[in-house]
């Protein structure tokens, strides 16, 4: 979008006034037309792994995930909210997930949900490649920054839907959210792994909308 | 036959050397809550699949400084989950893993690498729906400690493979719906014997 600025500038000023005119107009347009995502829960994995006592990285995952994508490869917009139910923390020891559901931990009495909100994605040509946003988890919101390391989008051979699949990883610090128990034992740098599968939503007006 | 001061003094050697850690052989039982399988699978074009054993035993024996050891891992396969959970009865049926004649797999470990006192690799054979095939393990971040609570001396390390599940004649959906290759990644937390 040329925005010249000059003032006394023939043609700068025409373009100028081109570009205000055309400028509020396109991302709305662009927001409307953009394709929506439903994320598929049962496709779909949060897996996090942590230090045990500096002696090996143990791994957990939330079976009980959801969310949308809003995503446009070619303006490069988009939004991702991604909702985790945290009381679905599974290490595959019931003990232990009963102690992360419980105050020393997640707390999921008061803070059942952990949610990612996308303030700003990142492409490359037409392959989103990471995502700023924000995340709240245990009542305390920060931002992160989300590593897309694959991302593929084609029809599912199984349903003939159109879909997208994503690698998408990053660290946290589990103290910056209030979550501090046992630091010396089990370590405070959180690895995030999720292999996220969306389909498209189809727009408003067709049928079979999943 | 050695006499009574003899043995004591052999004793005490054997004392002093199992202390220096690197010295004798050491056995290791694996923390089954510490130390699960996983598995990570392409399906479809676009997603991966996730999933791990719940339960399984491991006996490991190290000898650091002859650079030689073993390990015996035995899989429960009637553990399996897939973090999709539609798709455990599906695995654990005929197609996969056929946990109803096969309810056990295998890892026998024939030759072990070390870089100094670390052990960085293993050799050794992977028994699965009955068919057995050499795989190669790699071990990062092994090292040693004391268990701060019990004060019991324990290893832990990360274990990883590649493997193609065709060779084990594993072929439902290779090729179509599935991926053949597996990345299995095992961290493993043994507490010495």
């Amino acid at each position: 979008m040329l925005l010249s600025g000059r003032s006394g500038c023939h043609v700068g000023a025409l373009l100028f006034a081109l570009a205000t005119l055309i400028a509020p107009i396109r991302p709305a347009g662009a927001a409307e037309e953009a394709p929506v995502y439903r994320i598929d829960p049962d496709l779909t994995n949060a897996q996090f792994a942590v230090s045990h006592m500096g002696l090996s990285l143990q791994r957990g995952h939330f079976g009980r995930t959801r969310g949308t994508i809003v995503l446009d490869s070619e303006s490069h917009t988009g939004r991702i909210d991604f909702v985790v139910d945290a009381t679905s923390v599974d290490t595959g020891w019931a003990a232990r997930d009963a102690f992360l559901r419980g105050e020393d931990m997640f707390d999921t009495t008061h803070y059942p949900v952990v949610r990612f909100r996308s303030t700003r994605l990142s492409f490359e040509r037409a392959r989103l490649v990471g995502v700023a946003g924000e995340l709240t988890m245990h009542n305390i919101t920060r931002p992160v920054e989300l590593h897309v390391a694959r991302f593929d989008c084609g029809k599912d051979p199984d349903s003939g839907r159109e879909g997208c699949g994503a690698e998408v990883d990053t660290t946290i610090k589990r103290s910056d959210f209030g979550m501090s128990y046992a630091l010396g034992i089990v370590g405070d740098d959180i690895g995030l792994s999720f292999q996220v599968t969306a389909f498209r939503v189809p727009p408003a007006g067709e049928e079979d909308a999943p | 036959m050695p006499r009574q001061s003899d043995a004591f003094t052999l004793a005490l050697l054997l004392a002093v050397a199992s202390g220096a850690a690197a010295a004798a052989e050491e056995s290791y039982v694996t923390d089954p809550a510490h130390s699960e399988p996983s598995y990570e699978i392409r399906h479809t074009i676009f997603s991966t699949q996730r999933g791990d054993f719940t339960k399984s035993t491991g006996k490991i024996t190290l000898d650091r400084e002859a650079k030689k050891g073993s390990i015996d891992v035995s899989i429960d396969t009637t553990s399996i989950r897939s973090h999709d959970p539609r798709l455990d009865s599906i695995l654990k049926g005929e197609d996969y893993f056929n946990v109803a004649k096969y309810p056990t797999m295998t890892f026998k470990s024939t030759a072990m690498r070390f870089d100094g006192d670390r052990l960085t690799g293993v050799d050794g054979e992977l028994t699965m729906i009955g068919v057995t095939r050499p795989v190669t393990l790699k071990v990062t971040d092994f090292q040693c400690g004391d268990n701060p609570f019990n004060k019991k001396s324990m290893c832990g390390a990360e274990v990883t493979t590649t493997i193609k599940r065709s060779d084990w004649g594993m072929k439902t959906g290779v090729g179509r719906s599935s991926g053949d290759e597996v990345k299995i990644t095992i961290p493993i937390e043994a507490y010495r014997e």
